[in-house]
C-alpha cells in the first residue's frame, strides 16, 4: 500500500512556512476573530480577565487548543521579520512597504519588551500622606522580614512564580515552605467547631483561618484575594500555615535559633525613587453639574533630604521623574480627607511604539500616494 | 383668613377663579408673539448641564426630552417652551409627552390611546398632561419600586416609568418657575390691604407684590404668636397668619428650580440661580434682585401681552448676564449660538444632498451630461451648509467636530463626500457625486437620531477634554472610518454591476477607487488607533490596553490589511476584494456604534440602547446582501461553465 508521505520538516519548508504570505493572513484574520470575541467577552467578565484569556495567552481551550493571540503575535513578527528579508530584497522601488513592515516589526517588539519588563502599580495617598513605594493591583508576593513593621530588610518571592508542590525560602538560615494549596481568588470556609486537640493540628494562620474554598476570579483583578497553604520546616511553633490576601497581621514564626519571622501575603511592592507626598487633592465639576472637570494632585516629590519640589498631576499631564511616570488614576471622597490614587508605571521600551507608529504611518502614506501616482500614470498611458 | 364672613370668601374665591380663567382666555387669544422678542428670548443666556447655553437651545432641549421632538408640530420650541414658562395652562393639552411603552399606561391606569382635536386617529405614543395627571399616583408608585432596583437591572417598563415621571416632575417645575408672579388664587387680604400699602383697585396679588411687604407681615405675625389665646386674635392678624402660610409654603415648595437664568456670583466660580432663588438672594446683591423683578416683569408683560415691556425685560436680563459673566465664553457666544439652531444648516444640507442623489442618479442612468453638471448646483449649496455648520460647532464649542457620536456623523458624512468627490473629480461620470451625496444623506439622518439624544455640544469629561488629543487622534481615526466606510459603499456598487454583467472597463471604474479607499482608509485607521495609543501612554501610562474602541479600530486595520494581504497571496479576487469591502463596513459600524452598545470601557460616550436594533438590523441587511448577490454571482459563473459530457 502506498501512503502519502508525511510531509518532512526541513529547515527550508520551516523558512518558507514563515515567509508565506498565506500566514500572514492567517494570522490577521485570527487575530480580529479573537479581537472581535475577546471584545464581546468583556462585558461579562471584564477587561482584564479577557486580556489573560485571549490576548496574553499562548492557547486557548474552548474544547480543543486553539491559538491565543500572543502565540499569533510571535507568528506575525516572525513572519513579518522573515518576509522583510525575503520578499522585499527587490523592494527598493517601494520604499513605503518597507517602512510599513518595518515600523510593524518595531511595534510587535515594543510590545514584547513592555510584556516582559513593564511594571504597572499604583499609590493610594489621602491628603497629607507620604509614601516612597508603590503596591501592584494585580500582582502578590510572599514577604518575610525581621520586624513585624518593617520597611526595609524585606524579603519576598512573587505569588506568581509559585505553584503546588514548589519549594522555596526567602534566606538560607529562614524557614522552608513548599506549597500544598494556592488559589487566586479564595474565601476561607467557615470555620467548624473542633476539639482542642483536632483545632491544634490545623494550619497557623493570622486570621485563623481553617481551611480554604476557591472561588470564581473577579472582574476586576484588584478585587481578587489569593490565598495559599504551605507547609512549613524549621520553624518551631508551625507545620504548616494558611495566608491569605486579607490578614490583617503577619504570622509570626518562631525559628530554631530563637528569631522571629514575620511572614504575609501582601500586594507586590516597588520601591520609588523618590518620596511622594499629597498635600492637596482637588476636583472640579463643570457649573450646575456632576461632570468632571478636573481632578489633580498637588504633591511634593522629595528627591533626597533636602531636595524636593511642588508637581502637580492631572488628566493627560502625568509627572515622569527617572523613567518612572506617575499619572493621575482616581479619587475617593472620605468623610474628612480626599484619597487620590496615581498610577505608577515604568517601561524601557515606552517610547518604541512611538516610533513604529511613525514610520508605519509615514510608509502607509508614502506607499498610498505611490499607488495612486502609478494608477494615474497607467491610466494617462492607456488613454 | 377670617373665617367669619364665609359668603364673602366664597364670592372672592369665584372672582379670583374667573379673574384666573379669564387671564387664561387672554393668554389663549392673545395675537402671536412677534418673532423679534420670541428670538429675544430664544437668545437669553442660561446654565444647564455644565454649560451656559442660549434659551433657544434650553428649549429644544426640554422638548425634546419630553417628546423626542424638537418643536412642537409647526411651533418652534422657543415659543412653545415661552407658553410653558408663562402661561402654563395652556400647555395642558398639548400631547408631548412621549411614552415608549404602553403597559406603563396599563400600569398608571390611564387609557394606551388619547383623542386630540383636529386628527382623525387617536394618539398612541404622545399624550397631553392632562390625560396622564390621573395615572401620577400610581406612576409615583412605579418609580418608587424602580428605584430599589439598579438602573441596569431595571426592565424596559422600569426605565420607561422613570423616565415618564422625571419628565413630568421637570414640567411641572418649569410650569412654576414664574408662579410667584401670577395671582395668588382665592387671597383675601381686605383688612391687611391698606395696612400693606396694597393698591385698592387691585384685586389679585402674587407672591412677588407681597414680597417686599414681608417686614410688615412679621411684624404682624410676631404680634399674633404673642397672643395666648387663639381666639383673641384679630381679623386682620388671622390675615396676616394664613398670608405668612401660604408664602412660606409656596417659597419651601419652589425652592432650588430649574431654569438658572441669573448669574449670581460676579467673579469666582459661576453660580446661576433660578428667579424666584434671585429674588431671595441672601447676599443682598441688588443687581440680581433687580434682575429677578426684571425676569418677574417678562412673565406678567408677556401674559398680558405687552411686548414693548416683555422686551425691555428681556433685553434688561441680557444686559445684566451679559456684562457679569461677560469673562465667560459662552455666555458671550448665546446669541451666536441660537443663530446657530435657527439656521438648521444640516437640515439644508440634507435637503440639497437629496436633490443632487437624485440628479446624480439620473446622470448614471442616462449618461447625461447637463443633468451631472447640474447635480453640482445642489451638492455645493450642501456642502456649504454642511462645512458652515461644521464651522459653526467648531466655534461655539472650541472643540474639534467629533466629540461625541452626533459630532462623528457629520464629520465622517463630509469626509466621505470628499472622497468621493475626488474620485468624481478624476472619473467625471457621476458615481462620486452619487456615492457620495447618498452617504452623506444616511450620515446626516443618523446624525439626526443621535442629535435627538440630548444637548449635542454637552462638556466632554475630564479624560477626553483635550483639544490635541482629539484633533489628532479622533480626527484621524474617523477619517479612517471614512475611508473604508466609503470603500464599502462601491465594493457594494461593484456587486450589483457585476451581477447585472456590466462590462469590465465600467466595473474597474468602481473596482480602483475601491481598493485605493480602502488604502486610505487603513492609513487614517491605523495612524488613529497608533495616536489613540499613545493618547492612553499619556493620559494613564498604557500603550494599549485591550479596550473595545481600540479593540473595534483595530478590527478595521486587521480586516483591511487581510483583504490586501489575501488580494495578493491570490486567496480572493475582485469579487472577494469587494465582498471584503463591503465586510469593511460592518467592521466601520463595530467599531463606531458597536462597541458603544456593549457599555464598557472608557470610550463608551455614546450608549443608547434605542440604536441597538438598528444596528443590529444594518448588520443582517450587509450580511443578507452578501448572501444573496455572492450566492446569484456563484449561479451565474456555474451556468457559465461549459456543460461537461
Amino acid at each position: 500500500v502506498n501512503l502519502p508521505a508525511f510531509p518532512s520538516i526541513t529547515p527550508k519548508s520551516v523558512f518558507r512556512f514563515f515567509t508565506s504570505i498565506r500566514l500572514t493572513v492567517f494570522c490577521l484574520l485570527w487575530l480580529a476573530v479573537l479581537t472581535f470575541v475577546g471584545t464581546l467577552y468583556q462585558v461579562d467578565n471584564g477587561i482584564y480577565l479577557a486580556q489573560e484569556k485571549f490576548f496574553d495567552s499562548f492557547f486557548l481551550w474552548p474544547f480543543f487548543p486553539l491559538p491565543g493571540a500572543f502565540l499569533i503575535l510571535i507568528l506575525l513578527f516572525l513572519n513579518l521579520c522573515a518576509s522583510f528579508f525575503v520578499h522585499y530584497q527587490a523592494g527598493w522601488r517601494m520604499p513605503g512597504l518597507m517602512l510599513i513592515h518595518l515600523g510593524l516589526i518595531l511595534l510587535l517588539l515594543g510590545g514584547f519588551v513592555t510584556r516582559m519588563m513593564g511594571l504597572e502599580a499604583n499609590v493610594s495617598l489621602f491628603e497629607g500622606e507620604g509614601t516612597n513605594v508603590a503596591s501592584s493591583v494585580s500582582e502578590w508576593e510572599i514577604s518575610s522580614a525581621e520586624e513585624m513593621l518593617a520597611q526595609r530588610e524585606i524579603r519576598a518571592v512573587d505569588f506568581s512564580d509559585l505553584r503546588r508542590g514548589t519549594r522555596f525560602r526567602h534566606e538560607d538560615k529562614g524557614p522552608r515552605f513548599r506549597v500544598l494549596e494556592l488559589h487566586r481568588n479564595a474565601r476561607p470556609l467557615p470555620p467548624k467547631e473542633l476539639s482542642p486537640e483536632l483545632r491544634a493540628a490545623l494550619p497557623m494562620s493570622p486570621s485563623g483561618i481553617q481551611a480554604l474554598q476557591p472561588v470564581k476570579n473577579a472582574i476586576e483583578p484588584g478585587e481578587n484575594l489569593p490565598a495559599i497553604r504551605l507547609s512549613v520546616e524549621g520553624a518551631k511553633n508551625a507545620k504548616e500555615v494558611i495566608l491569605w490576601g486579607r490578614d490583617e497581621r503577619p504570622l509570626a514564626l518562631e525559628l530554631e535559633d530563637g528569631s522571629v519571622r514575620f511572614v504575609s501575603l501582601r500586594r507586590k511592592r516597588f520601591e520609588l525613587p523618590l518620596f511622594i507626598e499629597l498635600n492637596d487633592f482637588q476636583r472640579t465639576t463643570y457649573p450646575g453639574s456632576q461632570i468632571p472637570k478636573d481632578f489633580r494632585s498637588l504633591i511634593t516629590a522629595h528627591f533626597s533630604n533636602d531636595v524636593h519640589r511642588q508637581v502637580v498631576i492631572k488628566m493627560n499631564e502625568p509627572f515622569r521623574v527617572n523613567g518612572w511616570t506617575f499619572y493621575q488614576q482616581k479619587f475617593d471622597v472620605g468623610p474628612e480627607r480626599e484619597l487620590s490614587v496615581l498610577q505608577v508605571t515604568r517601561n524601557y521600551g515606552r517610547l518604541i511604539p512611538y516610533w513604529a507608529t511613525g514610520l508605519t504611518s509615514l510608509g502607509l502614506a508614502m506607499h498610498f500616494l505611490q499607488m495612486q501616482w502609478m494608477q494615474l500614470r497607467r491610466r494617462r498611458k492607456s488613454a | 383668613m377670617d373665617a367669619a364672613s364665609p359668603p364673602e370668601e366664597i364670592r372672592m374665591k369665584r372672582l379670583s377663579l374667573f379673574l384666573l380663567c379669564l387671564l387664561s382666555l387672554t393668554a389663549f387669544a392673545q395675537e402671536p408673539v412677534p418673532s423679534r422678542t420670541l428670538r429675544a428670548f430664544g437668545d437669553l443666556p442660561v446654565l444647564h448641564d455644565g454649560r451656559v447655553m442660549p434659551m433657544d437651545t434650553y428649549a429644544r432641549l426640554a422638548l425634546l426630552q419630553f417628546s423626542g421632538r424638537s418643536a412642537f408640530g409647526k411651533e418652534p420650541a422657543i415659543s412653545w417652551f415661552a407658553r410653558l414658562l408663562f402661561v402654563p395652562d395652556s400647555t395642558r393639552d398639548d400631547a408631548f409627552f412621549l411614552v415608549n411603552h404602553p403597559e406603563v399606561l396599563d400600569a398608571m391606569g390611564v387609557p394606551r390611546f388619547q383623542a386630540l382635536p383636529g386628527q382623525k386617529k387617536p394618539s398612541t405614543r404622545r399624550f397631553t398632561y392632562s390625560h396622564l395627571v390621573d395615572g401620577m399616583g400610581k406612576l409615583a408608585e412605579l418609580y418608587e419600586q424602580a428605584q430599589k432596583v439598579e438602573p441596569k437591572q431595571r426592565d424596559l417598563v422600569a426605565q420607561e416609568a422613570v423616565r415618564l415621571f422625571e419628565n413630568l416632575i421637570t414640567y411641572r417645575q418649569l410650569a412654576s418657575v414664574f408662579t410667584h408672579e401670577r395671582p395668588i388664587p382665592g387671597l383675601q387680604i381686605p383688612l391687611l390691604r391698606e395696612r400693606l400699602g396694597l393698591p385698592a383697585d387691585v384685586t389679585a396679588f402674587s407672591y412677588s407684590d407681597l414680597k417686599d411687604r414681608l417686614p410688615a407681615i412679621t411684624d404682624l405675625v410676631q404680634a399674633a404668636a404673642a397672643q395666648d389665646d387663639p381666639d383673641a386674635l384679630t381679623p386682620e392678624q388671622r390675615e396676616a397668619l394664613g398670608l405668612a402660610s401660604y408664602m412660606f409654603g409656596l417659597r419651601t415648595a419652589l425652592v432650588d428650580m430649574p431654569l438658572p437664568l441669573l448669574p449670581a456670583a460676579p467673579h469666582g466660580e459661576p453660580h446661576w440661580l433660578a428667579p424666584l432663588d434671585a429674588l431671595h438672594d441672601e447676599e443682598r446683591d441688588v443687581q440680581l434682585v433687580n434682575a429677578a423683578k426684571q425676569s418677574g416683569l417678562l412673565s406678567t408683560s408677556w401674559v398680558a401681552g405687552d411686548w414693548q415691556k416683555a422686551r425691555e425685560a428681556i433685553d434688561d436680563i441680557g444686559e445684566f448676564s451679559q456684562g457679569r459673566m461677560k469673562h465667560v465664553r459662552e455666555v458671550r457666544n448665546a446669541r451666536a449660538e441660537a443663530r446657530f439652531n435657527r439656521a438648521n444648516y444640516f437640515f439644508k444640507a440634507k435637503m440639497m444632498y437629496i436633490a443632487c442623489f437624485f440628479l446624480a442618479f439620473a446622470a448614471l442612468i442616462s449618461g447625461n451630461r447637463s443633468l451631472r453638471l447640474a447635480a453640482w448646483i445642489p451638492l455645493s449649496l450642501a456642502l456649504l451648509f454642511h462645512v458652515t455648520g461644521l464651522g459653526w460647532r467648531i466655534f461655539l464649542t472650541a472643540r474639534p467636530p467629533v466629540t461625541n457620536l452626533y459630532g462623528t456623523f457629520l464629520f465622517v458624512g463630509l469626509i466621505c463626500l470628499l472622497l468621493a468627490l475626488l474620485v468624481e473629480a478624476f472619473q467625471k461620470n457621476g458615481l462620486g457625486l452619487f456615492t457620495g451625496s447618498f452617504v452623506a444623506i444616511i450620515f446626516l439622518f443618523v446624525a439626526d437620531r443621535f442629535g435627538a439624544e440630548g444637548d449635542t455640544m454637552k462638556k466632554v469629561v475630564a479624560v477626553l477634554a483635550s483639544n490635541f488629543w482629539l484633533s489628532t487622534h479622533v480626527l484621524a481615526v474617523t477619517t479612517g472610518y471614512a475611508g473604508v466606510w466609503i470603500a464599502g459603499v462601491f465594493g457594494h456598487i461593484w456587486l450589483v454591476l457585476k451581477l447585472l454583467n456590466k462590462p469590465k472597463d465600467l466595473l474597474d471604474k468602481v473596482r480602483l477607487p475601491m481598493e485605493g479607499l480602502l488604502g486610505f482608509g487603513l492609513t487614517f485607521a491605523f495612524l488613529g488607533t497608533m495616536l489613540g495609543g499613545v493618547w492612553a501612554d499619556q493620559s494613564w501610562g498604557r500603550f494599549w490596553g485591550w479596550d473595545p474602541k481600540e479593540n473595534g479600530a483595530l478590527l478595521i486595520v486587521l480586516w483591511s490589511a487581510a483583504v490586501y494581504h489575501a488580494r495578493i497571496a491570490g486567496l480572493i479576487r475582485e469579487i472577494g476584494m469587494a465582498a471584503g469591502a463591503v465586510i469593511g463596513c460592518i467592521m466601520v459600524m463595530v467599531a463606531w456604534l458597536g462597541v458603544n452598545l456593549l457599555n464598557v470601557g472608557l470610550h463608551s460616550y455614546g450608549f443608547t440602547q434605542s440604536m441597538f436594533s438598528g444596528f443590529i438590523g444594518y448588520i443582517a441587511f450587509e450580511l443578507l446582501f452578501l448572501a444573496v448577490v455572492l450566492g446569484l454571482l456563484q449561479v451565474q459563473s456555474l451556468r457559465k461553465q461549459p456543460k461537461a459530457g
